[in-house]
Order: structure tokens, then sequence, then C-alpha cells
């Protein structure tokens, strides 16, 4: 037994000893790395890409991918200023209710087999309307942003109807759409990469294959692969126009933990990542807050190898108040008891800018009338004495729910209001839910964000506080006749310096008539190799990849 | 072979897929009855909070959801009944489709796992009789039975996917995965079932060691490679096939675990998913194909078993 008992033992010792070489190897740092890595940019997901449909799409980390696979008729730039993509020009009535739009001749989809030979062909009004058409379909995500808007489309979404009388194909570059009443920012409803344009040929293939395995658009990038963790895209050889960047291969990973997003950027494995306000006190130099300009101050450490940037984006973060259950007084009260800038950097550690309207800053022209807090304690308790509530007897039931902070922001805002003697209670309950009590007007306060599609402040004022919107989207159940005459008035006006100042003037009352205490809007904060130029994000946190310039001899991923 | 009633083994395998059925019709009519009283509405789910009251009304007629309760389960019942488990409210994908190929990589990983445990138990028992100072080996299995998969699954990960990086964390279920990828979650899988079937096989060995006919065999002369595999495994193969029968349930719910870990696109991630997104016909679907799958798994081993092994319908007359 003894001499066959170390031949075993023998390869037992070389099985360890091959063992231990491998893990050497791994130490050495060689990981996976894919064949064909040149110019390549890695960007982070936070969270799953759900799909590739831009009727389906619900979250930012699709549309981002969206962005840069499909077009619309315009867009926003860099600096958020309408930008003419598949449209070449445009005219409206006098009244504004009638577009008609000119389509961008010799602009051709993706290669796809779904065109058969030869393999794509150019864009026509008719993909035009079919996009809008099916963007407006009954099971369509965004349909509610033209579905008070565009003529036909509730008869159309309510089976009445084939088609959608307001969309009217005048040419084979022509098309036009007619709405149901004037509306001067008819554009600036349809900027966000939802508004694109894909072909009926690839649409036909079915939700197994459009949106999941395929996605056929004329943008700047064309998909190659699409798993659960890894959107792969590659530059559009034929692409319609010149572009400064020199990305070949772009690829969407998704990492949720944040942690490991940062230790892929630092190992070189990411171009670029979000910065989550989580992560912002353990990156940012606490000694040089965030600039006007958008230009974030790192920590040294990182600063060497790395660059930090805030965009802008459209959204809106507040407490709303069902006003049918709690008086104006006691609004007021709360909205003027709450102290913004603590909320600002206890929650967003820093990654927002304060905000005691809805509207952001800077939409055509826009300027919020209210530049700093409203925060007040002398007048917020002058306006609880004239409230019916009863601090000594009365609670309010605030709904809190998993997104954006929401239950972090729900704590603080109890503690601040307890000071002005509110006792709150938090109900924890998850997003639809706390939505679907809004909607039934069953709460009294909740907390939320409003992501704006729109990229005008008319639009986002209408859709939200006219009393035709109750009870969605205008959850607070908020109706002024005052406000809506205004706002009714605003859709014929077409000069854009008196638009902007009615909106504040109607923003003026609302924040007055608080259906809701506006706190703050996120900014996008990015994170990525200092050695990369012309790294973009708009309005609608899409970013402009196509515009990004790796170093050179650098792929994004050594 | 009949049973206490006096039944051949046919009307037995036909009672329990009668039994089976019904179990099957039971968690169908369960989980529906849960989720249709579980707050969220599909129709306000697919087209978001800023859609107004008539475009959802308008989706909930198509989709079927305004019908009475009865109805719903009676339509319900009838696509099933078609094979048709319906599509996603998130992205409109089949639910049958997307579950095949989530299930085949379960599998995969899963079948891998039973492999390697059936292996593992079957090359340390043969080592430890042919070479009796292989005996510490064994003793360190019994570890696999003290670690819980979610502890040496993220041990794991972070010591071959992190720290020495063998292993991509993700990238698995794609055409260009290495077959080589599979075999660290298969392994940690593996861990508990192959210390427990090795642990069995053992004690089953030393028992049967012991017996009259196991050493006539031997002192018939025949080697202690020919003992083992002629005398003793034909022995103790019943036994060992069923503990490794029982443990393939196991080893799928720690594969589901392992799949979060290593981002494997199985079911036990589309099944993490799934719940984040609310995505209730993809969970139905999820359900039935596993609940499908066990109760089949339960059904086929105990026909197995009475095939394989006689004197379990004995027992049973008995």
């Amino acid at each position: 037994m003894s001499t066959t008992s170390r031949g075993p033992l023998r390869w037992a010792l070389v099985l360890l000893l091959a063992t231990a070489g491998g893990w050497a190897a791994g130490c050495g740092g060689s990981g996976p790395e894919p064949a064909g890595a040149a110019r390549e940019l890695v960007v982070a997901a936070d969270n799953d890409v759900t799909t590739l449909d831009p009727i389906r799409s619900q979250e930012p980390y699709s549309l981002r991918v969206i962005g840069q696979i499909f077009e619309g008729l315009v867009t926003l730039d860099a600096d958020n200023g309408l930008e003419a993509v598949l449209a070449e020009s445009w005219s409206h009535s006098e009244t504004y209710d009638t577009w008609t739009f000119q389509i961008r001749r010799g602009v051709h989809f993706h290669e796809d087999d779904v065109f058969g030979e030869p393999r794509t062909r150019e864009v026509t009004a008719d993909d035009v309307a079919f996009s809008f058409e099916r963007l407006v379909s009954p099971d369509s995500y965004p349909a509610f942003v033209l579905a008070d808007t565009l003529a036909g489309v509730a008869e159309f979404q309510a089976g009445d109807a084939p088609g959608v009388a307001g969309i009217t194909v005048t040419g084979p570059h022509t098309v036009e759409f007619r709405l149901q009443q004037p509306d001067p920012t008819f554009l600036h409803r349809i900027t966000s990469p939802w508004f694109t344009v894909f072909p009926r040929e690839a649409v036909e293939q079915g939700p197994d294959v459009f949106g999941r395995t395929k996605a056929v658009g004329t943008g700047p990038f064309r998909l190659v692969s699409r798993s659960d963790t890894e959107v792969v895209l590659k530059r559009n050889a034929g692409y319609w126009r010149p572009v400064d960047g020199d990305v070949e291969r772009l690829v969407f990973r998704v990492i949720r933990n944040e942690q490991l997003r940062l230790s892929e950027l630092r190992n070189g494995r990411l171009g670029i990542m979000s910065l989550p306000p989580a992560l912002m006190p353990a990156m940012t130099d606490p000694d040089r807050p965030a600039r006007n300009d958008g230009a974030v101050a790192l920590r040294p450490e990182l600063a060497e190898e790395f660059e930090a940037l805030a965009f802008p984006t459209f959204n809106s973060h507040f407490v709303g108040f069902n006003c049918e259950r709690l008086d104006v007084h006691l609004r007021r009260a709360i909205s003027l008891g709450i102290d913004r800038h603590e909320v600002v950097s206890a929650i967003t550690r820093g990654g927002a800018t304060l905000a005691a309207s809805t509207v952001p800053s800077g939409l055509l022209g826009y300027q919020p009338p209210y530049p700093d807090d409203v925060h007040d304690l002398e007048r917020a308790r002058e306006e609880l004495r004239q409230s019916a509530f009863d601090p000594d007897n009365d609670r309010i039931q605030l709904l809190v729910h998993e997104q954006d902070n929401a239950d972090l922001l729900g704590q603080l805002l109890q503690a601040q209001l307890a000071r002005l003697g509110i006792e709150v209670d938090i109900q924890q309950l998850d997003y639809n839910t706390v939505v679907d009590r809004m909607i039934r007007g069953d709460t009294e306060a909740f907390v939320l964000a409003l992501e704006y599609v729109f990229s005008a402040p008319e639009p986002i004022l209408h859709n939200i506080f006219h009393s035709s919107k109750i009870p969605v989207p205008n959850f607070w159940h908020y109706a002024n006749p005052a406000v809506d005459s205004a706002l009714d008035d605003l859709r014929a006006v077409g000069d854009r310096e008196t638009a902007n100042r009615l909106a504040q003037d109607v923003e003026r009352q609302i924040v007055d008539d608080a259906p809701a205490a506006f706190l703050y809007q996120s900014r996008h904060v990015v994170v990525f190799r200092g050695d990369f130029d012309g790294v973009a994000y708009n309005g609608h946190g899409t970013p402009l990849l196509w515009r990004v310039r790796l170093a050179e001899g650098d792929g994004g991923r050594e | 072979m009949i049973d206490r009633a006096g039944r051949p083994a046919a009307a037995r395998a036909v009672k329990r897929l009668v039994e089976a059925a019904g179990l099957l019709l039971g968690v169908v009519a369960v989980s529906f009855l849960l989720f249709s009283v579980l707050p969220g509405d599909p129709a306000r789910t697919i087209l978001g909070p800023n859609a107004s009251v008539e475009a959802v009304e308008n989706l909930r007629r198509t989709l079927g959801t305004d019908r009475p309760l009865p109805e719903q389960f009676a339509t319900y019942l009838g696509r099933l009944a078609r094979l048709d488990l319906g599509r996603s409210i998130i992205d409109g994908r089949s639910v049958g489709a997307e579950l095949t190929g989530r299930f085949r990589v379960s599998a995969t990983l899963g079948l891998l796992a039973g492999l390697m445990a059936a292996g593992v138990s079957y090359a340390i028992n043969l080592g430890v009789f042919l070479w009796p100072r292989l005996t510490p080996l064994y003793h360190l299995t019994r570890l696999g039975v003290v670690t819980p998969t979610y502890c040496s699954g993220v041990l794991a990960a972070l010591l071959f996917g992190v720290l020495f990086p063998l292993v991509p964390l993700g990238g698995y279920g794609s055409a260009d995965t290495a077959w080589a990828l599979w075999l660290l979650p298969a392994a940690v899988a593996a861990l508990y079932p192959a210390a427990l079937m090795t642990g069995v096989l053992r004690q089953r060995i030393r028992e049967a060691a012991a017996s009259s006919f196991v050493r006539a065999a031997a002192a018939t002369g025949a080697g202690p490679m020919r003992l083992f595999h002629a005398t003793l495994l034909p022995v103790v193969a019943v036994s060992w096939l069923s503990v490794w029968v029982n443990q393939l349930s196991l080893i799928f719910v720690a594969a589901f675990v392992l799949e979060v870990i290593f981002t494997i696109p199985g079911v036990g991630l589309l099944l993490i998913r799934t719940v984040q997104d609310k995505d209730l016909p993809m969970l139905q679907g999820i359900i039935l194909v596993n609940a499908s799958f066990f109760i089949g798994l339960s059904s086929l081993s105990e026909t197995l078993f009475d095939w394989l092994d006689p004197r379990r319908s004995v027992d049973a007359s008995a």
C-alpha cells in the first residue's frame, strides 16, 4: 500500500502548485479582457437596461442607450438648445395648431437583415408617422406626452379609430401634425429620446425581438449585442452627419453596486460612471464645492486621473400635498417651515440645486421666481395658527417609497417639521402603491420626484397644475381657476419673453397656494477619465457619447 | 410489484401523476389569487404614473384585468392549457420563451453541480477505500455542510472574481462564454450536496464492507478496485442515488443564489429582477415552472425508486 499511495500524493502536490500558479497569475491583474478593445468606451449603468424599445422604456438606464441608437425629429444639444435631427426644417400655422416637418433626405436606417437587400433604406415621412402612431398607442408608456395634444389620440387609444387623425403624411418627406389646441412649444414636447423614429420592418419582428435583441434606428451607434449585464454598440459607419467623437465600440455595463463601479473605474475597466449622492463625500473635495459651470472638485488623489462634471437635468423633487385634505395655511406653513439648504446638503450631498418652485432653471431662458429658499419660520408659525390643523391633536401622514431617497427625505422632513410643531407619521410603501394612493386621493402628503420630458415651462405647468389634469398627473388635486385660465392663455403666446414672464407669474401663484413644497432639482454628476474630451449630458439625462474623444492610443479600457 | 391496495406499479405511477397535477393546479390557483389581491395594477405599471385614468382603463379592458376574478382565472387556465404563459408587462417579451432560455442556464449550472457532487463523493470514497491515509480528505468535505451557499458564494466571488480575478463576475450565458467559467459557481453549488453524499456513501460502504458477502468476495482474491466497483457499489448505489435526487432540488435553490452573486442569467436572477419590476405575468410563470419542475422531479424519483428497489413496495405492503 505504501508504494501505491505516493502516486496520488504526488499528483495532489502538482495540482496544488498548478492552482497556486493560477492564483499568482491572477495577482498580476490579468483580468478577463475582451478581444478587439480598440477605441472602446465602457459606461456604467447603475441598474438594468430593461428594454431598447422606446415605447416600453420606463427608466433612465435604457433611455440613455436608446439615445445613442435612435433619433427623433428634434432633440436637445449639450446646452439644452433645440437641435434639428431627422427634421430638416419645420413650420407652423399662425395659431400654432398645425406643425409641418420636412424630413431630412438621405438619412438611412442602420444596416440590418429586416430590410432584405440592400439591408437598409432611407427614412421617409411614413416612418415618422408610423413611429409617432406607435408612440401614442394604448400600451405605450410615453403616450401621455401627446395624449392631450395631438388630435385623434383619444379615439385611437379607445379603439374607435384605426389611426391617429392628427398625423398626416403629405409627401414622401413631409409630415403634418394637427393638434387639439394651439401649442407654441410643441417641439419641446418631442425632444426626449422616447420620441424617436424606428422602421416598421423591425417592429414587426415582434416584442421578443424588437427592443430586446434588435434595435434599428438612425443614430450614431448601432446595436451589436445585448445581455442582462451588457449592451454593446458600435459606431454607425453610415451615419448621416460628421461627429467629433472617436469611440468605435461603446459598452454599457450594468454594475449595481456603487463601490464595485468605483473600483472598476479606478482599475481602468470603466470610462464613465454616475456619481450617486452616497459616494459624493468619499470622492469630492469638501473644501471646494461644485461650481456653477458644472465642474465638481474631486479629492486630490482622484483628481490626477479623473474629472467630474455635474449636468443640470429636468426634474423636481418635492413633498406633495392632497389639497382636498390639507388646507392652504397648513400647506404654506410646511413649505415655509422646510430648510431646503439642509435638505440639499443632507440628502443629495451637493448633487442638486435648491429649488422652491418646480420648473427647472434655463428652460428656453426661463428663470424661476424664487432663486433662493423661501424658508421663514415666523411666517410658517403664523400660517399654522390660521390653519384648521391642531398641533396638539392632529398628525400628518406622509407616504414615502423606495425611490429617490424618499425614505431619508421623509425622516429629515419629519425632524424639521417637528421643530415647527407639526407631527408627521411616515408610512413606507412601494412606489406604485404610493402613486395609486395619490391618484385615488387616499393620502395627505407624499414624497415624490418628477422627471420632466418637456423642455419648456408651459407644458410642465399645464400638465401638473391644470385642474383638467386631476387626478393624474395633477396628483395634488389642485384647482385654482385663475391658474387654469392663465395656463390656457399661455397656449396662445408665441413670444418667448412674454411666455416666460407669464409662466413666472403662474409659478408665484402656485408656490403661494402650495400644492407641494418644492425642494430641489438633482443634477446628473458623472466621473470619467481625465483624458477624455467632450463628455456631455443634456437636460433629459442623455449622454452625447458620439462627441466623446478618447485620449490618443487609449481605448477607455486598457 | 403491487402496493398496499394491491395495485401494480403502473397504476401507482398514474396515481402519482394525478396527485402531481392536483398539486400543480393548487399552485396555479394560489399564485393567481395572491397576485390579484396584491397592490399594483398591471395597466398602471405599463403606462406609468403620468397616464390618464381613461388611458389606463382602455388598457385594462385590452388586458382583460377589468373582468370579474373568476372569469380572469378561467381565461388564465385556458391560456395555460395552450402552454401560453402570457407576456411580460415590462417589455412585452413572451414569458414562456424567456423562461425556456433562463431555465436552460439554471439547469446547466444545476446539473453541472449535481454531477460534480456525485463525482466528488465517488472519488473521495474510492480514494479513502483504496488508501485509508486519505481519510482527512473526507473530514475536510464536512466543511461543505456547515457553510451556507450565500456565504461560500460570496467568498468564492471575492476570492476568484475580485482578489485573484480568474473568473468574471458576469458575462455568463452569452455565446462566447467559455465553459470553464461555469466550473466555479457549479463547484460552490456542489459543496453542500458533495459533503452530504460523501458522508452517506461512506456510511453505506462501511456497513456493506462489514457484511459476509464482501468478506467472501475479498477471500476470493478480488483486488480493492474490483471489490469497490463490482461488490460494494451495486449494493449502495440505490441509497446513494436517492440522496443525489433529493439533493437536486437543493442544488437548484443554491444555483438561484449563485446566479445573483455571479450575475448568471438564469431563473434566479430573473426572479430578483421580476420582483423588483413587479412583473406579475413573469413572476407567475417562474412560480409555475419551478413548481412543475420540483413536483415532476419528486414524482419521477418516487417512480424510479419503486422500480429500482423492490423492497420499497414490499415494505409498503407489510
